[in-house]
């Protein structure tokens, strides 16, 4: 070893010194021990350090704890709110919300600039919002504090939500719901909860395609305004920093915060029944059978918590608890193998054991656990396990404060949870006066058996046996449910056809200023920028001949497409290939005909066009009606802003990059006056959130000469 | 690929790293200088090195054994190996985990005996006798039923849970394997008892039935994710000739064949004291452990260092490309060869995937994420799969829903181009050597992760001081070293792309 070369002077001094002294120390007939004769020195004596504690006038709790050993500070706020108190038909709102709030940037730093100052310091501000907490941290060397500080109190208080920003986060729920049946292990824990607590509950449902497409901004920034409030907030703060000095920063930067309400979030509903039954879904890709048996287990406040505590250490916690004894060691059956009765703060947590293992043992598995969960009540652990339990649970003990981080954290979220300040010292003796009838007791209170909702996620062809074997089988669909074919259900009655005929009247005079509007014919050109599905310009050239034929012409790097509506069907011809449009395709076709804005606008007064008013959205500051127009079986929203120009439009039809069922989103601008209209000549197509296609339009003709011929078909 | 170590480098490194990493935040009290006063190296004649580091406060300590061996190590027929042993060095010893030794020795070699007349028929030349393999194979099974009558279970595990141990666990990566936890600062005796003692006299009891267990793991990490499954067959892709090519977990074949005497071999030749580097950090007093140290691992008998591994990945000739179709959504990587973490480049392959693809401000992120919308995950991993030899600079990006593997290498090989043709910004160089300033600090916060760091550090560069000379290298990096090898390493026939494509929309476009 070339290690002796490499040592600096003064460690080889200190080594030898050392190892002369190690010398002296160990005499002779030093010997090793059995490991049972070896006597332990008392741990000294380590008081859990108490942060200071103090309530700003404006409600919000402040915990302090200095730790000098590094330059270092952590600020980490709790605060009242979360996924558990959303809408219904929006959830993933919460999330969204945590996440843009610090992505989207505030008043005066946009996310990207935020990015840009906190690299150059290596320092972090983040956020996010949970089932029933949200929470915003910030880490950065105590040099950067004061520099810091400000974007941290900003973002907490003031973010400004970028639409930009939401737009990121919501391809990323959405690529969230796309692969979520790709991990066996997401699939069998999201299921069992909506098995356990309802498919409805808080606590187990899921975001949709749908309900992440229900969420505009302003829901994120109204749901920031209803929680973030310092009378809901808990703010912790540890490091390198003298207590005085950081109150007083901490004063400045959010003494002024004005109180708010109170936080109101109901009691969260979940499934109070059992569910017990035998379930399975189908996973063709995978090689295990993925095993889970559960049902509800307690709340945290119970006071059987801590009995319950010795059980789990019993039954699944540490080497020589029963599960890993039995199921692992002895049996081979798993890699991993788990098993607790769960407890939460707002709702009962739950029983939960399960394993993977190999698809031909998976009866064999389901056999073994269910033996471990009834001798768990039937033979409740013995004055041995329990004694074992008690000592790896009580000489630990010291791991819970041994660092001051981790006693701020703990002191935060028991003032949150509203557990008591020495919440930590009480638990110890808690758990030393657990006894074994105890530990029997809460087995058989809370452990039953034919209460267990079983399910099994695997390949069913490579089963030893067939699943319905061990009982009546319920298989779940967890097929993911396509985005929205319509979009917000809208009231049709008389006041909102009313409001819906005046919008969409207003909108008619912005564009044609009260003259008539009925050309025979439309040609528009226009210069179109696509991304998807792949990168290229076109230039494409639309004849419309008023009421049912079109001919559009797209200039494509290949070639030229043109695609025609003759009125009865159409067709698409491509060099000298050509296809008759049909089906779907010709459906779809003739709905975008229908719902173009030039075509609705030709037949605005028609008794066929039927408009409803679909509410009231703000769409990049502007305060829009939004009215639902059908015109030919084809649907569309608009809206339309207070100078009675239509903003955005919004329809369902297919993505073209997946080619499934999505939405296109159309942002209208530049409006021109063409031919005696207005007409927007900038119209940014989004599909599914995603940036698609920028239209330029370079010329708009009304009633130009049209060659009949255009629309024949081509001979076959 | 050793690093050139030029004559007095290693002495004069620390006061340079000191000096620098003070004059980039003066609040820095976390300098070399200060640290080494604090940290104590101790050889034992046997070989084994101990650094002790004293971190007084909360009375706990920390326990890192790093073994220089890892799956890199391994040939064909025990690739697995590494990681078996891992599980098998908590299967107790000759006095723990056992109610008789002598009888449960017996007992245990007929379990070999047994499964090497099993597995004799299994592979005989020809084909096996089904009747006799059956018969074989049951009285393998009964061999080990009666070994399980002397077994206490799990005993070395369960009484460092109940002594007060957290955090117990192991580890085998392609170039190391380590054990860890932590205890009560009282309880260091019994740590050393207990850690010597399975290197010294480890039995390999429940073998077959451990052999069971990791093919879980097997199935459980590789076989059934589709990432695992990908990352199998890029590096089996990647890798000409160098061990990096096989899956620490072992190909299946191998775990079904080898045997307890395989893992004995495997642990005579690579578990002894000199390829062993065990750091401990906590409220300890190296003077008051050190005799401790010496008395329990004096014991373990000196072994030769092995010998160094043989094979170096020849010099990539062929752009290579891994094509899975699987039920899951895409997902795209893409590989560079690149050398040893003790390479003189190392500091510059560190800043240059920390530009390209760590956090939201890097151009990986801004350009795929952020403007393009084209991914939801982008990011660069400076070395994979290990580092002790020439390794992988990856990159890996998630498509976005309705976004193509195409789509995702297009805008990664943009930024390819643009960091080959353009050097890096000021801002972009200084954010990466504030956060390896400050990454050493935050580094320092808990008693584990400074032990695993010293271990690696010690291990892989045989000095544990690396820890902040690494450092002091990053600050060096210019943006011509960043350039030159951006152009070096980004070339078509250093590079392996690996993805997954969609079964389903690949029938759609067909």
């Amino acid at each position: 070893m070339r290690k002796t070369t490499s040592m600096s002077l003064p460690a080889l001094k200190l080594a030898a010194v050392l190892l002369l002294a190690a010398a002296a120390i160990l005499p002779a007939a030093a010997q090793a021990k059995a490991w049972s004769d070896i006597k332990y020195p008392a741990l000294p004596a380590f008081p859990i350090p108490k942060p200071q504690v103090v309530d700003l006038p404006n409600g919000m709790k402040v915990f302090l704890l200095e730790d000098r050993e590094l330059p270092l500070i952590s600020v980490t706020a709790l605060v009242r709110a979360g996924a558990n108190w959303e809408p219904a038909g929006k959830i993933g709102l919460a999330g969204l919300t945590g996440s843009v709030q610090r992505t989207g940037g505030t008043a005066k730093m946009t996310g990207d600039q935020i990015d840009d100052f906190l690299a150059a310091r290596a320092a972090s501000v983040e956020t996010f919002i949970g089932d029933d907490a949200g929470s915003a941290s910030m880490d950065c060397l105590g040099q950067d504090f004061d520099a810091v500080l400000p974007i941290f109190a900003d973002v907490l208080r003031r973010p400004a939500f970028a639409q930009d920003k939401l737009d990121v986060a919501k391809v990323q729920a959405n690529a969230g719901i796309a692969r979520r049946n790709d991990n066996v292990g997401g699939i069998t824990g999201r299921e069992i909860a909506k098995l356990v607590y309802g498919a409805d509950s808080p606590i187990a449902r899921q975001t949709e395609y749908a309900t992440i497409a229900a969420i505009a901004r302003q829901d994120l920034v109204d749901f920031h305004a209803k929680y973030y409030h310092p009378n809901n907030v808990y703010l912790g703060v540890v490091g390198d920093f003298d207590s005085k000095e950081m109150l007083a920063k901490l004063q400045a930067a959010f003494g002024d915060w004005p109180k708010g309400p109170a936080f109101d979030g109901a009691a969260v509903p979940y499934r109070t029944t059992p569910n017990p039954g035998l379930f399975f879904i189908e996973k063709s890709d995978v090689n295990q059978a993925n095993i889970v048996l559960a049902e509800l287990g307690i709340e945290q406040k119970n006071p059987d918590y801590f009995p319950v505590q010795v059980m789990n250490e019993a039954f699944g916690g540490g080497f020589s608890a029963r599960l890993f004894s039995n199921v692992r060691s002895k049996k081979g059956l798993a890699y991993s193998v788990r098993g607790s009765l769960g407890a939460d703060f707002l709702y009962p947590g739950m029983f939960q054991a399960g394993l993977q293992t190999a698809s031909s043992n998976m009866s064999r598995a389901i056999d073994a656990m269910k033996f471990e969960i009834n001798d768990l009540v039937a033979n409740p652990p013995s004055d041995d396990e329990i004694r074992r339990a008690k000592e790896s649970i009580l000489n630990s003990f010291i791991f819970n404060y041994d660092s001051r981080r981790k006693i701020l954290g703990q002191q935060l979220s028991y003032a949150f949870y509203g557990l008591p300040a020495d919440y930590l010292e009480t638990y110890r003796a808690n758990i030393e006066k657990v006894t074994r009838e105890d530990v029997a007791r809460v087995a058989k209170q809370y452990v039953k058996p034919e209460n267990l909702s079983v399910l099994v996620v695997g390949k069913a062809a490579d089963f030893d046996k067939p699943l319905a074997e061990l009982g009546t089988v319920t298989t779940l669909d967890i097929a993911i449910p396509p985005p929205p074919a319509a979009g917000p259900k809208v009231e049709k009655t008389a006041a909102s056809l009313a409001a819906g005929k005046a919008a969409w009247q207003r909108a008619v005079q912005a564009m044609t200023g009260g003259k008539p509007f009925a050309p025979a014919a439309l040609e528009t050109v226009s210069s179109i920028a696509l991304t998807q599905p792949m990168a290229m310009t076109l230039k494409q050239t639309s004849l419309a001949v008023f009421p049912d034929r079109r001919r559009t012409v797209q200039v494509l790097p290949m070639g030229e497409q043109v695609t025609v509506l003759d009125g009865a069907g159409g067709f698409v011809q491509m060099g000298p290939r050509s296809m008759p449009l049909a089906g779907e395709q010709l459906e779809r076709t003739s709905r975008e005909f229908a719902r173009q804005l030039t075509t609705l606008l030709r037949y605005a007064g028609d008794p066929g066009l039927e408009a409803v008013a679909a509410g009231k959205e703000t769409v990049d500051g502007v305060a829009a009606e939004i009215v639902q127009i059908t015109y030919r079986g084809a649907e569309t929203r608009l809206w339309i802003g207070p100078d009675g120009r239509v903003i955005k439009q919004a329809h369902s039809t297919m993505n073209p990059a997946t080619r499934a069922p999505g939405n296109a989103e159309i942002l209208l601008s530049d409006w021109r006056e063409t031919g005696g209209v207005k007409l927007p000549f900038k119209q940014v197509t989004r599909f599914d959130g995603q940036e698609a296609a920028t239209a330029t339009i370079e010329s708009v003709t009304l009633d130009p000469k049209v060659d009949p011929a255009l629309f024949a078909k081509p001979a076959a | 690929m050793e690093r050139t170590v030029r004559p007095g480098r290693r002495a004069l490194v620390p006061v340079l790293a000191a000096a620098l990493v003070l004059a980039a935040a003066p609040a820095l009290a976390q300098d070399l200088a200060s640290f080494e006063k604090r940290l104590t190296e101790h050889r034992l004649p046997n070989g084994l090195t101990f650094l002790i580091y004293e971190r007084p406060g909360a009375p706990v300590v920390s326990f890192y054994t790093h073994v220089d061996v890892g799956a890199a190590q391994e040939v064909p027929g025990i690739t697995g190996m590494a990681h078996m042993f891992e599980h098998m060095a908590f299967k107790g010893t000759t006095v723990i985990g056992t109610t008789d030794w002598p009888a449960e020795k017996k007992a245990l070699d007929q379990v070999e005996a047994a499964w090497d007349a099993f597995y004799a028929e299994r592979t005989k030349v020809g084909g096996a006798d089904p009747a006799k393999l059956k018969e074989l194979e049951k009285a393998f099974k009964d061999a080990q039923e009666v070994a399980d009558k002397y077994i206490v279970k799990n005993e070395f595990g369960d009484i460092i849970d109940r002594q007060g141990g957290t955090g117990m666990n192991a580890s085998t990566g392609s170039d190391q394997t380590n054990y860890f936890y932590s205890m009560p600062a009282n309880k260091v005796e019994l740590w050393a008892y207990l850690e010597s003692e399975r290197f010294r006299d480890p039995v390999f009891r429940e073998f077959y039935k451990e052999r069971d267990v990791v093919m879980e793991e097997r199935r459980l990490r590789t076989e059934s994710q589709p990432t695992g499954r990908l990352m199998e067959q890029f590096l089996a892709t990647a890798f000409v000739a160098h061990p990096y090519k096989q899956p620490v977990v072992g190909y299946m074949s191998d775990l079904q064949s080898f045997s307890a005497t395989d893992a004995k071999a495997f642990y005579a030749k690579y578990y002894v004291p000199s390829n062993i580097v065990i750091a401990i950090v906590g409220d300890v007093k190296a003077k008051e452990i050190i005799p401790i140290l010496d008395r329990y691992f004096g014991r373990l008998p000196k072994g030769e260092k092995p010998d160094p591994l043989r094979t170096v990945e020849p010099k990539a000739i062929a752009e290579k490309t891994v094509v899975k179709l699987d039920k899951s959504q895409p997902v795209y990587m893409e590989g560079y060869h690149r050398p040893a973490a003790t390479s003189p480049e190392d500091a510059t392959y560190q800043a240059l995937a920390e530009v390209l693809g760590t956090g939201r401000t890097s151009r990986l992120y801004r350009s795929l994420v952020r403007d393009r919308k084209v991914a939801v995950q982008a990011s660069v991993f400076s070395s994979f799969p290990g580092g002790k030899y020439p390794a992988l600079t990856v990159f890996f990006g998630i498509p976005a829903p309705g976004r193509t593997n195409e789509e995702v290498q297009a805008a990664i090989r943009a930024e390819i181009e643009k960091i080959k043709s353009e050097p890096v910004t000021d801002e972009e160089l200084a954010m990466v050597k504030s956060r390896a300033k400050a990454g050493l600090v935050r580094g320092l916060q808990n008693n584990m992760g400074i032990a695993r760091q010293l271990g690696i550090a010690q291990t892989i560069y045989g000095d544990w001081r690396e820890i902040f000379t690494g450092v002091t290298e990053i600050d060096k990096v210019t943006k011509d070293d960043i350039q030159r090898i951006a152009k070096a390493t980004f070339v078509p026939e250093n590079r392996t792309v690996a993805m997954i494509v969609n079964e389903d929309a690949k029938t759609a476009k067909n």
